[in-house]
């Protein structure tokens, strides 16, 4: 038994602050209970989780002003009716801050119930190529219409009803594309027959305004979606492959169309829009299985592909007509000229096997070559070669009747295959449906088929295995007609058309039974659609907007991008790229996310747009920053489900401690997606002196925002991390509110994308003039913590000694006073020991590193200290201030200087030199330096993995 | 399936037969048709490159830029008072700030003395804000345009007396550009649904849009077979 505590709206709960006492979390164990609540405000969710006996077994949900506004109190019964059905539940209790007894949860009651169809047979839309439209499905689907009439009242929707089968114009109704778009509704069921060709284009917008059920005859739909791109070019098909497969797809739909066709599936919208999937054998599955997890495929089935017998003419009189001698063996291989049929590999094993030489066996190639001439002149060319040419043809394109006269007259069928994309083949089950002993490898949906129906070698065969097969086929005709009288047996029990259409009807009912889909979309459309002459059409789209998060909080709306997300906050990067450290952090980790999915998660960037107070993906910074072409895709409002995880990797602490942008996260975070967040360092409170009386202010109330709503906390080093225990320890936040806490190191690789850049004319002159004498190198922006100004009394102390070392300064004037600003630019101007190069770029970065004496932080405080093992990484010795955190990043492969004024520290690197010119100097290259792939693998194991 | 052999499939590329001859060729002709579609809409989107390109770059188009959000002005008069009465004040020492201008030194004075004045400040970024927004741009430091449908909003309520055609039109009105384009010829309205302006390659993956799409098929249906009230 599931049970759901309905706890009302939460204010009653924190207004009371009184739970009771029997409703523990052994008792919600013993009940599988999920207690749900509606939140009156959006920060109620933290009081709320500290309150519940379990908080893992709490869902909140928003309590959706723009549907109490503008719904009637009969419509929210109605919603709050199917949000109950869709979470699942057997029983159904209310308790309230004063249910002091304990009460037996009843039975759910559904108050609002699916629709049921009002005539003896439920109406079925059968959108589907038919005959004579040149198309397999087409055929198919004529197969197994007969047997859908006993049980449905069919209309057929074709794009062009005059040009259909009289036979069946007769039988059924028969409407248009358009006709469906208009009067879809008025079916009980619809089901779609997909395939990848341009028949099936317009079925996407057809399943998008009528969902119903799809028959997936190909597990890849790019070449449909392509077959548009008159209209929209590669855009359409890069779209789909989006919102398939993610960014990480994105990159391969840059170069060749075929590429990306060959690639990628991109059919996750049939499965968005749908009420159920069925595909026609396993192996469909299991290609399915590796772009799209297993929570998509849920409500996937397998239903065989329909083949009806045929009536064919006896053999005799078969090969009379076809002018093939009586005693002559004829192997014959059906289907059209291909390369993914192992033509070639089969024209080898003829030779191999040594029926090249016998007079008394024949090979037939039936089909055409569908502009296969390469593949055909091969052939030909192997043909040539044979000792007895007239001993295979080639029958070019064979109507239906000659077809069948091959089947009837053949002895052996040969249906090899390689490169499947989950397709079953009719042209095999055609052969064993004429009782022919059958040779094929197993590959794809034929390794399905059992043993011994078939001659089956392995799928990638070798000619020695193939060669003997052939022998064998033709050898012992006894067993080749026994084989032959089990396919047709086979066929005839799992592939007949009565067989296939029970299977569907039995699997179309049972979803239209249980999706819950089904359920939400007929709410939808009664409860709103019945009120488009009163509302406005935003009104309209702001409810269904709210309705639909309901639902997802349930777990049960799926979202037009296929798997679980993992959200990328770059609301400050989305806006503005500073440059500074904590941008090149967000830069390099994105970028790595962006390369793959992550533990099956896709990487979605997001940012929150200030101006119309949601998240959005941001989908047009993320198309510019991988650099693709433009993919005309909106950057719309999040749309967050249980099972995703947002990661604050941005810093902008406006989104977190905003009240209106919090109340997105509290309310994601109320339906179970994890929240999670990364803090550079605690700065503004472990050095207050160092940050402005506001900025100290704001950064303690985003701090502490955090701490609120985030389930974990990724630090920059184990020290600051330290420091945030520290600081929750005096802050007395309780243990049971504190986030996971974790840590990860930076990477110490330039940006990849500038690798390979080289230095320009300005940077090489001051590259070169640097490097007339040793000098040091201090990189990061000129603040007071940085402790730019000892370094620089230290530096003049050392230069009034006649010490020979320059100083070089890479940085950015940020917070630091106008006096010493002042000074430091004189000095620069005046010395010709002191550099200050404000901005660099990365290859002049690594230049500097490279050829630096020494690279100095004189630093009072960092989170981790990004330049420190950017140095190492390019080999340049450290010095570095004695700070725990640095100690922590460096160990002994740095020297550590202790002086807190110019004059001890120039004292220091005196020493220090002598050590320099001595070749002394601890050796940076022993700092455990990782790339940002390993930097971004360590935040993920925190966040996902939750190490 | 589709990639499968079946007899049918055979036929496809072999031979034509002569029935289907008057289709391909009315194919071909909407194919050209489209395809003209498609270079107008690329010529269209180059002219608006171009003509932010233009925006970005000519000095004439900033100045009038400048000009268009005077206007504006009048909301900040009292910031206008401040900067006239500053003005006034501030005559007798022009001379002396001639003579700054011409020192680097002095002009960094004046910068810094400028900036540390809040009301210009705002005044700066306001203006910067009004030519950004020129160019499309939606913050003054933005790099990137978003690229956001923007959906009508608060316009047309349903007014006593809407025709179903223009309640429909309305609807469909929330939907992408993209997806109206497709949805032009599906007879849910005669009306036109994707202006010229319009980027009809823009696409929303959002929900809602589909569930708008479902509301407004449904209630087409329902309202035509008398089962809701109009």
């Amino acid at each position: 038994m599931s049970v759901i505590i309905d706890l009302g709206e939460s204010k009653a709960w924190l207004e009371t602050s009184m739970w009771p006492a029997w409703l523990n979390d052994a008792w919600l164990s013993k009940n599988g209970a999920l207690l749900i609540c509606r939140l009156t405000h959006p920060d109620d969710l933290t009081g709320l989780r500290a309150f519940v006996p379990n908080p893992d077994r709490l869902l909140a949900y928003p309590s959706y002003n723009v549907l109490q506004e503008h719904l009637s109190q009969g419509d929210a019964d109605k919603i709050h009716s199917v949000f109950l059905q869709c979470l699942g539940a057997s029983h159904y209790l209310t308790v309230t801050p004063d249910s002091n007894q304990p009460a037996s949860p009843t039975p759910l009651k559904t108050t609002y119930k699916r629709r049921v169809h009002q005539t003896q047979k439920a109406q079925l839309a059968f959108v589907s190529p038919l005959p004579p439209t040149a198309s397999g499905i087409a055929d198919y689907s004529a197969e197994i219409l007969p047997h859908l009439t006993q049980h449905y009242d069919i209309t057929l929707v074709v794009t062009d009803p005059k040009s259909m089968d009289v036979k069946l114009t007769d039988e059924l109704e028969v409407i248009s594309h358009q006709q469906m778009m208009q009067q879809g509704s008025r079916f009980d069921r619809v089901i779609y027959h997909f395939g990848n060709s341009f028949f099936h284009y317009e079925y996407f917008l057809l399943l998008q305004a009528h969902p119903g059920i799809v028959v997936l005859h190909d597990t890849y739909l790019g070449d449909c979606i392509y077959s548009n791109h008159a209209q929209f070019g590669t855009t359409e098909l890069s779209q789909a492959i989006y919102a398939s497969h993610g960014w990480a797809a994105m990159p391969d739909c840059h170069g060749a169309v075929k590429q990306a066709v060959g690639l990628y599936p991109a059919c996750a919208s049939v499965f968005s829009g749908s009420y159920g999937v069925v595909v026609h054998n396993r192996f469909a599955r299991e290609i399915l299985s590796q772009s799209f997890t297993s929570e998509m495929l849920s409500t996937l089935a397998e239903v065989p592909l329909a083949r009806k017998l045929k009536n064919l003419t006896d053999r005799s009189s078969a090969r009379e007509i076809l002018g093939i001698p009586e005693d002559v063996t004829l192997y014959s291989t059906f289907g059209m000229i291909h390369p993914n049929k192992c033509l070639i590999e089969l024209m080898e094993g003829w030779v191999s096997s040594g029926l090249a030489g016998n007079p008394s066996v024949k090979l037939c190639f039936v089909g055409g070559r569908n502009h296969n001439w390469e593949m055909e002149n091969k052939i030909q060319a192997w043909i040539a070669k044979l000792p007895n040419p007239q001993q295979v043809s080639l029958t070019g394109y064979v109507n239906a009747a000659e077809y069948d006269l091959y089947l009837s007259a053949s002895d052996v069928a040969l249906q090899l295959r390689r490169n499947s994309r989950g397709e079953s083949s009719a042209a095999l089950l055609d052969c064993m449906g004429a009782g022919l002993a059958t040779i094929i490898n197993a590959h794809g949906s034929m390794s399905e088929i059992p043993d011994d129906v078939t001659f089956k070698i392995n799928d990638d065969f070798t000619l020695t295995e193939l060669a003997e097969s052939l022998v064998s086929a033709a050898g012992d005709s006894e067993s080749r007609l026994a084989v032959g009288r089990k396919a047709r047996d086979y066929v005839k029990t799992y592939h007949s058309p009565e067989h296939v259409a029970a299977a569907y009807v039995e699997y179309m009912e049972a979803r239209y039974e249980q999706s819950p889909d089904v359920l939400i979309d007929q709410l939808q459309t009664e409860v709103l659609g019945s009120r488009i002459h009163d509302l406005s059409a935003d009104t309209i789209y702001s409810c269904s907007e709210a309705l639909d998060d309901l639902m997802r909080c349930a777990a049960v709306r799926r979202n037009a991008l296929a798997g679980s997300q993992l959200f990328i906050d770059v609301s400050a990067l989305v806006q503005h790229d500073a440059k500074q450290g904590v941008q090149r952090v967000v830069r390099n980790i994105l970028r790595e996310l962006l390369q793959d999915h992550y533990l099956g998660y896709r990487v979605e960037p997001v940012y929150y747009d200030f101006e119309t107070e949601c998240f959005r993906y941001a989908r047009t910074f993320t198309n510019h920053f991988m650099g693709l072409p433009t993919l005309y895709l909106s950057d719309d409002a999040v749309e967050a489900l249980p099972s995703d995880i947002y990661l604050g990797l941005d810093l902008c602490f406006r989104v977190a401690e905003r009240e209106v942008s919090r109340q997105w996260l509290q309310y994601w975070r109320g339906r179970g997606v994890r929240i999670c967040h990364v803090v550079y360092d605690l700065l503004p409170i472990t050095l207050p002196d160092c940050f402005p009386a506001d900025t100290i202010t704001l950064y303690t109330r985003w701090l502490k925002a955090v701490t609120r709503i985030s389930d974990c906390i990724a630090f920059t080093s184990q020290t600051t991390a330290d420091e945030y225990c520290q600081w929750l320890d005096q802050e007395k936040i309780k243990v049971s509110s504190r986030p996971s806490i974790g840590h990860f190191h930076l990477g110490a690789d330039m940006e990849t994308q500038n690798e390979i850049s080289t230095l320009n004319t300005a940077e090489q002159k001051i590259a070169n003039q640097v490097q007339h004498q040793p000098y040091l190198l201090m990189v990061g922006a000129v603040e007071s913590r940085k402790g730019h100004e000892q370094v620089l009394a230290a530096f003049e102390e050392l230069q009034a000694q006649g010490c020979k070392l320059s100083l070089v300064i890479v940085g950015g004037i940020s917070k630091a006073d106008d006096r010493f600003a002042d000074r430091l630019k004189r000095l620069s101007e005046e010395s010709s020991s002191l550099y200050w190069l404000d901005f660099v770029s990365d290859p002049m970065l690594k230049t500097l590193y490279q050829n630096a004496a020494g690279t100095l932080m004189a630093s009072h405080g960092e989170g981790f200290g990004l330049p420190l093992v950017e140095a190492a990484h390019y080999g340049s010795p450290l010095i570095v201030r004695n700070l725990p955190v640095f100690r922590e990043v460096c160990g002994a492969s740095a020297w550590y200087f202790e002086s807190t004024d110019g004059k001890g520290l120039a004292r220091e690197l005196q020493t220090w030199l002598t050590s320099y010119h001595e070749a002394t100097l601890p050796d940076s290259s022993w700092i455990p330096a990782i790339g940002w792939k390993q930097s971004a693998a360590q935040l993920m194991a925190g966040v996902i993995g939750q190490q | 399936m589709v990639s499968e052999p079946a007899l049918s499939e055979m036929s496809l590329h072999n031979e034509i037969p002569s029935g289907s001859q008057a289709q391909l060729e009315k194919a071909q002709s909407d194919g050209v048709q489209l395809r003209r579609e498609v270079l107008r809409w690329k010529m269209l989107a180059r002219q608006h490159e171009r003509r932010l390109k233009e925006i970005e770059s000519s000095v004439t188009w900033r100045i009038l830029g400048i000009v268009r959000i005077l206007p504006e002005l009048r909301y900040r008069w009292k910031l206008l008072l401040v900067v006239a009465v500053l003005t006034l004040v501030s005559l007798p020492f022009w001379p002396l700030l001639a003579i700054l201008l011409c020192f680097t030194t002095g002009r960094d004075l004046i910068v810094r003395m400028l900036w540390k004045i809040q009301p210009l400040n705002g005044l700066m970024a306001f203006v910067r804000q009004k030519f950004l927004d020129r160019t499309g741009s939606r913050s003054e430091v933005s790099e990137i345009t978003p690229i956001v449908y923007k959906r009508p909003t608060g316009v047309d309520s349903p007014a006593p007396g809407m025709t179903k055609e223009r309640l429909y039109w309305l609807l469909l009105q929330q939907l992408c550009p993209k997806r109206r384009i497709l949805l032009q010829d599906s007879g849910l309205t005669r009306s036109p649904l994707i202006r010229d302006d319009e980027t009809p390659d823009l696409l929303s993956l959002s929900s809602a849009e589909i569930s708008v799409l479902r509301i407004t098929t449904w209630s087409r249906h329902a309202t035509e077979s008398g089962s809701v009230r109009s």
